[in-house]
């Protein structure tokens, strides 16, 4: 959450300095060295005219457990579709179920990308078939955590560990990796946190909310050295309410007396400081929010479920953003923000077909079904919110997850794989196709480590960087921000405009 | 005045003394049961000679369906099991003194009491969590990967080149993987560089079904 800044600090200038040389005492040298190179950067912009004042969010949902996504996109093509149902065995969708891409709405004639293979969505996802439809979703297949490009060749020798994730495989660790972008090195700042501190002072000047704003709880993905992450839960900000500050809010207004008395102690000053702007903030977004809560408010309802309450609240954050340009009191008056969502269970190693003791993977009621349920109907309610808000163009969503899974069935479900296939969505997305390549599906195949889990050919860091690149970070900073990215061919996978 | 003090001083202090003596001189009662770790209730294996006593293996239960591979008699108790009950003392000596205390009475282990095959089986998780602790006190932190790449690494394929499993008693099979005493490969699922659950599939032989064994 944002503090005072007058209260504290006297300009933005002078709490970059002091946080650059605060950073000197409590980092590894490596991320310091990087995150100074962050802090310099923002220093540089923040000596320049007012940044941008078009207004641009990243969305990421975060699919925690690991999605099995070799159920979200399948291939169809008769030679491939036989491999994955020979493969998948009890967790294979029948083609007829399938959803097909298409390349102009869901009817019209099949997408083919430049390998042949013919694709179809989950039968849990029509709307999304109907935003890949719109060309505004986008398939990315086959990213995952890399230290550098890998082959199976260098995966099996004994040089292995050169070229492995630290912990591949463990739910924290690949995690955590997937959220810094970084997985060769100690966690300590997220990929979005160091997008945020290398924009926020140029973009968001007269903001009053923090860039980074989390819909589920703590995250390492926006955690970053001068931006702190704001949690809000799906019914707004947790202020000083409810029955311990008083029924009639006379508590809270003592407190807030108290806070506004000047102390000639500093330290208690700063204190003050930062509880009076908290439940300043809280109060802003709460009322800021108010008149978006109804569902009538809303093109598309957003499912009641614990996705769609989040990204419900993103849309009302979104709407509330005022203009940076025009600074409102009662907006947030913000350039660019990113969001974290996250919904649980997708780490299915048993039921992830099962319905009354039977595999029915078409069955609306199994595990995995019902994610991907959940998953399509939240993000297309969410595309609908942006573009009754105007902004559809300018708001892009993206999936991530733990890792995919194995495509060998364990019997009731699957286990951790590595290199899973993403969407991405909004109307700066080049959809209606396909990137990267399918994996080829064959147990030791060249994409398999073995066990049917994909060698990733396209990296986080490549995935991360081309859609940091859209939201505007240079590619002067980029580096600094994907310090492992340049270990790769493309910076850019080309899916944004 | 003073020696009259010191007189009555010398006295009470004499009489101190003899009373010290008499009381160390009766016998020491038992100690409460409730008091001791020994008198916890114990497990049933933990009680039993056929834990106590390597040499009389427990046949497997008439109602196990253990396949034929698998393995027929379950092994001794690892010593990590034994010296919790008992610390360096033999086991026979845990409970014959304690069904002696009237006191504590202490619930005699059933007739034919013998551990159940998902305690034996628990037991060899233990061993198996044990040897993931060594793993990550040499290497910092757990292997990964598969059934098969996780025992490569403890078995040597690691930085340090250190053997650090199987378990003692334990066995790998043809394809490398780590099987638990139905033949079935342990599950690991990797939580975290620190944390690992590990499933047996239990008597059935089935993941994910209610008689597995699991423990992180």
């Amino acid at each position: 959450m944002r503090t005072d800044k007058n209260s504290v600090l006297r300009t933005r200038r002078d709490f970059l300095r002091q946080a650059s040389c605060a950073a000197v005492g409590t980092l590894a040298l490596t991320n310091t060295v990087r995150d100074l190179h962050l802090i310099n950067s923002a220093m540089a912009q923040s000596g320049i005219p007012s940044g941008s004042t078009d207004y641009k969010a990243l969305v990421c949902i975060f699919l925690s457990g690991g999605n099995d996504s070799n159920n979200w996109v399948v291939p169809t093509d008769t030679t491939t579709f036989d491999q994955y149902t020979q493969i998948r065995a009890n967790l294979a969708l029948p083609q007829s179920s399938l959803l097909p891409l298409c390349q102009t709405g869901t009817s019209g004639a099949a997408y083919s990308d430049s390998d042949g293979h013919t694709y179809g969505f989950h039968p849990a996802c029509p709307e999304l078939q109907t935003l890949f439809g719109e060309d505004k979703l986008a398939v990315l297949f086959n990213v995952g955590t890399l230290v550098r490009p890998t082959t199976r060749a260098q995966y099996t020798s004994s040089t292995s560990k050169f070229y492995q994730p630290p912990q591949l495989f463990s739910h924290s660790d690949q995690v955590t990796q997937w959220q810094t972008s970084i997985p060769d090195a100690p966690p300590a700042t997220g990929w979005a946190g160091r997008v945020a501190d290398l924009l926020d002072a140029s973009t968001n000047r007269n903001g009053n909310i923090s860039m980074s704003v989390s819909l589920n709880g703590a995250n390492t993905f926006q955690i970053g050295n001068i931006v702190s992450q704001y949690q809000v839960s799906t019914s707004g900000a947790v202020v000083a309410t409810g029955d311990q500050m008083g029924a009639t809010g006379a508590r809270l207004a003592a407190m807030k007396n108290i806070l506004a008395l000047s102390d000639p102690n500093l330290q208690r000053n700063a204190y003050a400081g930062v509880v009076k702007n908290a439940i300043a903030v809280g109060d802003l977004l709460n009322t800021a929010v108010a008149g978006t809560v109804l569902d009538s408010f809303w093109s598309v309802p957003f499912p009641n479920t614990t996705l769609g309450n989040q990204l419900k609240m993103v849309a009302r954050l979104i709407e509330a953003r005022g203009n940076p340009a025009t600074p409102a009191t009662g907006k947030f008056n913000m350039s660019r923000q990113t969001f974290f969502c996250g919904a649980g269970g997708y780490d299915t190693h048993t039921s992830q077909v099962s319905v009354n003791g039977t595999d029915q993977p078409t069955n609306a009621s199994g595990a995995h079904y019902k994610l991907l349920d959940e998953v399509s109907a939240c993000m297309f309610a969410f595309q609908r919110a942006m573009e009754q808000l105007g902004i559809g163009n300018k708001v892009t969503t993206f999936t991530a997850s733990d890792f995919s899974r194995t495509l060998p069935t364990n019997s009731q479900g699957s286990d951790h794989g590595w290199g899973a296939h993403h969407l991405i969505m909004g109307g700066a997305v080049k959809g209606g196709r396909t990137y990267g390549k399918l994996p080829t599906f064959a147990i030791n195949g060249p994409d398999d480590t073995g066990l049917g889990r994909w060698i990733p050919t396209l990296a986080v860091d490549q995935y991360s960087a081309t859609i940091a690149k859209w939201f505007g970070v240079d590619s002067g900073n980029i580096a600094a921000v994907f310090p492992n990215l340049s270990r790769f061919t493309s910076s850019d996978l080309g899916f944004m405009l | 005045m003073n020696l009259r003090k010191a007189s009555i001083f010398a006295a009470l202090l004499a009489a101190g003394f003899l009373a010290l003596w008499i009381e160390t001189k009766r016998p020491t009662p038992p100690p409460p049961a409730a008091s001791t770790p020994e008198s916890q209730p114990l497990p049933a294996p933990s009680t039993t000679p056929a834990i106590t006593t390597p040499s009389a293996p427990n046949p497997p239960p008439a109602k196990d369906p253990a396949p034929p591979d698998a393995r027929p008699t379950p092994p001794p108790p690892p010593a990590s099991i034994t010296s919790a009950v008992t610390p360096g003392m033999p086991m026979v000596r845990t409970t014959t003194p304690l069904l002696q205390q009237p006191q504590a009475p202490v619930a005699a282990p059933p007739q034919n009491a013998r551990p159940t095959p998902q305690l034996e089986g628990r037991v060899e998780l233990e061993r198996i969590h044990s040897m993931l602790r060594d793993f990550r006190t040499r290497m910092g932190e757990n292997p990964v990967g598969s059934n098969a790449e996780i025992m490569r690494a403890v078995t040597g394929d690691n930085p340090a080149g250190a053997r650090l499993g199987p378990p003692e008693g334990q066995e790998l099979n043809e394809q490398g993987e780590l099987v638990d005493r139905w033949g079935t490969p342990y599950f690991f699922h990797q939580l975290s560089k620190t944390s690992m659950e590990v499933r047996s599939a239990g008597p059935d032989r089935r993941m994910w079904t209610a008689d597995d064994v699991v423990s992180k």
